[in-house]
């Protein structure tokens, strides 16, 4: 587990982190860059872990919604998984029932995009549909997400 | 130890005791979500319903949120609580976000509100500034209510990723706040999001503009408090959409919808659900595939619809018996016994000819009150659509509805008081003069198309002789344009005979 948690957890996790820290031992910061993760996914428990198996080593299930907010450097939470800021951005489709998830899911970056990426760079890629492209925070290289509002999620 | 009166200062330090103690709860329901700071852009601003949150890691801090949003937040969750007709529980917070991208409903915390992209709040889109922000923090409330109203609103329809209902309030409630506030920004945002659901626009839906249809119908063209009035009949029955045994999608939830619908509309909603209507609005409940694989398109039916309606007349009237609300509530609407006219009959519902309380547009026959004429005018106008004549009151001389449509408007008739109308037949006739004894008119029901003719005028004209009867329970449009010919020439031969009976 990278960190994170909401709230108190997340508090005590972080104290906990910097308790081992000074020790020098037990739990480790890991580098505050992106190639220092694999695929950071978000647990349903709130909290980071380094990739989809290592939550399941954990017992514990992917959350879809915004469980997770962590700041993991140059990754954007998007549902479940974390974006790479470098070569993906966050696909987001507005859903207005609970019954129905936000759809969320990492995309690639045009390579016209360079780094780092603007939205301008991903209108082109949009052509003409309607959505609004905003920064994500990530404590990092910031990355990009594209929300659709209004526009059924097409089938994958 | 004798009990006296305090003194005065003690008294007052008490008050201060207590003031102080409650202070800290007080300010916790004030404050924001942990990791974000209160919008200072808001600060001289008297807010009571709402506050703005920006995010702590938000890279341009404060600059985040304009000035104009202040008020805005205020506004929307005040048209908010009229149109679902439920106060906000606590104060609304409206979060500027720098990690989640796009918008949710909910806060960081568990405070009510929702919480929008940081960045949704500066730039142009749609030759608006700020577009995204006004619209994602508005549509994003829209939902917190939506879910406060019912759980389970139908997701082929109402609300999914491409939702007809928040898409529509989103274009009304912004033109609305932006109208009040001779803001011609907000006016333009309002402006380009109807013009991206309708017909052309880069998210045009066709179920979009079927509501605005409905929403147009709604009586006086008042579409806040017609759907306004649809909310408070579903939770003032207790009706929650999730309860009715069904899945979602479902023909019956959103025949229960649309009975509920049609009750605020004082008239059937289904036409303008299915379409074509005016703008080629439609597409609901007709069978049309809404594109998930899983849901299996449906037609709604009429006859289903009414009955639900029925159904709710009959259990407000019955007193909302606990047999008849476990009934309606749990989908088993057959099963709801019929109840009286009278003042436990709700508005929106009339009179049949067997006086039981029935849906306004299925109602008949009014109350009979008596009056020593009966007849009256029929409707002028047929009109394109709508229903018949409405205020039956009990006349002398029946004048027949002009042509119209297929109404099966009935007229006021004379002698029996309150016939039914119901024949479909041609555009009426002038009548004749009305009854003596006539009791009471009816209730001319058109059917109704699709169009949104406002038919014609009230069903009835006082009598000669205090014509009374008449049921004033449905407002609704067009008039007595057919039947009144027959039923109105059946009526005056009928007082004719009794007036010579008299003489």
């Amino acid at each position: 587990m990278i960190a994170g948690g909401l709230g108190a957890a997340r508090g005590v996790v972080l104290a906990l982190g910097a308790l081992a820290a000074l020790s020098g031992a037990g739990c480790r910061a890991r580098q505050a860059d992106a190639a220092a993760y694999a695929a950071p996914v978000c647990g349903v428990d709130g909290h980071v872990y380094d990739d989809a198996a290592a939550a399941r080593a954990a017992h514990i299930a992917l959350a879809e919604t915004d469980r997770c907010r962590a700041l993991v450097p140059g990754w954007a939470p998007c549902g479940a998984r974390y974006c790479d800021a470098r070569t993906s951005y966050c696909e987001i489709y507005l859903s207005d029932a609970p019954e129905i998830p936000t759809g969320r899911a990492c995309r690639p970056l045009p390579t016209a995009c360079g780094s780092p990426a603007s939205c301008d760079c991903l209108a082109p890629g949009l052509a003409g549909r309607p959505a609004f492209c905003g920064q994500i925070v990530t404590g990092g290289l910031a990355a990009l997400h594209v929300t659709f509002q209004g526009v059924k999620e097409p089938i994958r | 130890m004798t009990s006296r009166a305090r003194p005065p200062l003690a008294f007052a330090g008490s008050l201060l005791l207590a003031f102080v103690l409650l202070l800290p709860a007080r300010t916790a329901r004030a404050q924001c979500c942990p990791g974000y700071s209160p919008a200072t852009a808001c600060a001289g601003e008297t807010l009571t319903k709402s506050r703005w949150c920006i995010q702590d890691t938000a890279p341009t801090g404060q600059a985040a949120l304009p000035k104009a949003f202040c008020a805005y937040g205020d506004k929307v969750v005040t048209t908010l609580e009229s149109v679902f007709n439920i106060k906000a529980p606590d104060v609304f917070e409206f979060e500027l976000d720098t990690q989640t991208g796009g918008a949710h409903t909910g806060t960081a915390c568990g405070h009510l509100g929702d919480g929008v992209a940081y960045d949704a709040f500066v730039g142009k889109a749609y030759g608006a500034t700020s577009f995204w922000g006004y619209l994602l923090s508005l549509h994003e409330a829209i939902n917190d209510w939506t879910g406060m109203s019912s759980s389970g609103w139908p997701t082929d329809w109402w609300a999914d990723h491409q939702s007809a209902f928040p898409n529509l309030m989103d274009f009304h409630v912004m033109n609305t706040i932006g109208v009040a506030n001779a803001d011609q920004n907000l006016i333009t945002s309002a402006a380009a999001q109807k013009k991206r659901f309708y017909p052309g626009g880069d998210s045009a839906d066709a179920k979009v503009v079927a509501l605005d249809n409905v929403y147009l119908a709604m009586p006086n063209g008042d579409g806040y408090a017609g759907f306004s009035h649809l909310f408070a009949m579903q939770s003032g029955m207790g009706v929650k959409w999730d309860n009715l045994g069904v899945p979602n999608p479902d023909v019956k939830r959103s025949e229960y919808v649309a009975a509920y619908m049609s009750l605020a509309m004082g008239k059937p909603a289904l036409p303008l659900l299915q379409g074509p209507g005016t703008n080629g609005g439609g597409k609901i409940c007709n069978d049309t595939p809404d594109g998930t694989p899983t849901d299996k398109p449906y037609t709604c039916s009429e006859d289903v619809i009414d009955a639900i309606a029925n159904a709710h007349c009959g259990a407000s009237a019955n007193g909302k018996k606990a047999a008849d609300m476990q009934a309606l509530r749990s989908g088993n609407y057959a099963a709801v016994a019929s109840g009286p006219c009278g003042a436990t009959c709700p508005s929106e519902c009339g009179c049949s000819a067997n006086n039981h309380c029935v849906a306004a547009w299925l109602a008949a026959n009014a109350t009979p009150t008596g009056g020593t004429s009966g007849g009256g005018t029929g409707g002028n106008n047929g009109g394109s659509s709508g229903h018949g004549g409405s205020t039956g009151a009990g006349g002398a001389t029946a004048t027949g509805g002009e042509p119209g449509s297929t109404g099966t408007g009935g007229g006021t008739s004379g002698a029996t008081g309150g016939e039914t109308g119901g024949v479909t037949a041609p555009g009426g006739q002038t009548g004749s003069t009305g009854g003596t004894t006539g009791t009471g008119g009816t209730i001319a029901v058109m059917t109704p198309d699709a169009s949104l003719g406002g038919g014609g005028s009230t069903g009835g004209t006082p009598s000669e002789v205090m014509g009374a009867g008449g049921c004033a329970c449905n407002a609704g449009g067009g008039a007595t344009s057919s039947a009144a010919s027959a039923l109105f020439v059946a009526a005056a031969v009928a007082a004719r005979k009794r007036r010579k009976r008299r003489s």
